[in-house]
């Protein structure tokens, strides 16, 4: 068998039952990047103000960290604020694309993780009227 | 896609957004909250006691344990006779976002000076001339008494000629009260207190004090830790006050008091009672608002916590 006959075959592509075309995993991925994004930021400004709690001693220089955890603080929200608009926005353009295109499955997932991932942001509210202030 | 699906997906995509929006505002409002509770700018010192013709010199001494440089003030008291003496000497402790130089503080320094007890005033951290800190309800500001009464016991005092204080008292109000009875119950050399509008838990009082707003308690209460590693939320007096007896507690609470309502003093005068041979003596001031009992009783306030100290500090 010379090499033309081995190209010359047909190669049958078997199409899995479970297509991508309709399968809702990206989709949440795509959905849960605004709270990824939120958490990421959130880990970094904590990590930030650990390191201004251990380098700035609060009994010499409590006004300086004050200043620093002011800014870290504004720069943070600011970060994630504006992160999450993108994000969110970008999740609306795919699921616009994908109901163009009928993937029922994918809107449908993406959008109950958006709902998802609001509920997450109100944990603490839900918490506090749950459990009361002292939680 | 129906009609009614993309419609129905438009409703969840809009509640999605409002609920991150509610989360981002908590999460805004409990750092803004957190760091303006902490730390305010102190008010300045704008008189001393020689605007009421008292003799004093400035101290300067740092808080147990934590070592934060503070500064007061040390009065000597007069005796009848016209010379000084610093026998019996009651530490002052301030309120919240106040300092040693209020008309408060120098009018009752002034009424005790002149029966003969001297006087150690001082601002507490991140109060007045002192180094700024931030607010802790009490559970940090105890560490300011407990160097005021270190220092007392074994400082550089101001005036050498008349010797160490014999015996210690003390008057706080609000959140001095707070910061002197804590102090007190570490520190035996705090022989008769006085509290005025103090708190029996700081959890209450901030309950009492957000209002309908005490949803943003736990994110304060997190923030705080995260920053300063202090939640005052737990400061709590009424749990520790009883291992003040046997030594004298008198507790002053204005009647209308709309800030700490009177109820606290009651909680911490029934918990102060249940410790052995507890001496504990109360006064609710009629029509007295908050921190206000010294203005509405005047002469008779002055009267009463002269006469306190006079008897249990003989």
């Amino acid at each position: 068998m010379n090499a033309e006959q081995r190209i010359d075959k047909p190669v049958k592509i078997e199409t899995p039952q479970w297509s991508m075309k309709n399968s809702f995993v990206p989709a949440i991925g795509r959905g849960l990047l605004p709270l990824i994004v939120t958490i990421a930021i959130g880990a970094f400004a904590i990590v930030l103000i650990m390191l201004v709690r251990l380098l700035v001693d609060p009994v010499k220089y409590f006004l300086l960290q004050q200043a620093l955890f002011a800014v870290i603080m504004i720069g943070a929200l600011a970060c994630i604020i504006i992160a999450f608009i993108v994000t969110t926005r970008r999740i609306l353009k795919c699921i616009k694309m994908w109901r163009e295109g009928s993937e029922t499955a994918k809107v449908k997932a993406a959008t109950m993780t958006m709902l998802l991932v609001g509920f997450v942001l109100i944990v603490p509210i839900l918490l506090t009227l749950l459990l009361g202030a002292g939680v | 896609m129906t009609r009614k699906a993309l419609s129905a997906q438009r409703y969840v995509v809009r509640l999605a957004s409002v609920l991150a929006a509610l989360g981002f505002i908590y999460l805004i409002a409990s750092i803004s909250l957190a760091m303006i509770l902490a730390y305010r700018p102190p008010m300045p010192i704008t008189r001393t006691p020689a605007s009421l013709g008292l003799q004093y010199r400035d101290v300067t001494f740092f808080s147990r344990q934590d070592h934060i440089l503070l500064r007061g003030w040390f009065l000597p008291g007069i005796r009848p006779d016209g010379r000084l003496t610093a026998e019996r000497t009651i530490i002052l402790v301030h309120g919240m976002h106040a300092n040693r130089a209020t008309n408060l503080m120098l009018g009752l320094s002034a009424a005790l000076v002149h029966q003969g007890l001297a006087v150690f005033s001082f601002d507490m951290r991140g109060h007045g001339d002192s180094t700024p800190a931030p607010l802790s309800g009490g559970e940090l500001e105890q560490r300011d008494v407990l160097g005021a009464v270190d220092f007392l016991r074994s400082g550089q005092l101001p005036y050498p000629e008349l010797g160490r204080p014999q015996v210690i008292g003390g008057w706080g109000i609000s959140l001095g009260a707070v910061a002197l009875l804590l102090a007190a119950v570490q520190e035996p050399a705090i022989r008769a207190i006085i509290t005025d509008s103090a708190y029996a838990t700081m959890g209450s009082l901030m309950r009492h004090a957000f209002g309908p707003a005490f949803l943003f308690i736990p994110g304060t209460r997190v923030v705080g830790l995260l920053l300063y590693g202090i939640d005052a939320y737990d400061t709590s007096p009424v749990d520790v006050v009883a291992r003040i007896a046997p030594r004298p507690l008198f507790f002053i609470h204005g009647a209308a008091d709309t800030v700490v309502p009177p109820s606290n003093m009651f909680q911490l005068a029934a918990a102060a009672s249940k410790g052995p041979h507890a001496q504990v003596e109360t006064w609710l001031v009629p029509g007295a608002d908050h921190i206000a009992s010294y203005y509405a009783a005047n002469a008779t306030y002055t009267q009463r916590v002269v006469l306190f100290f006079e008897t249990e500090l003989r």
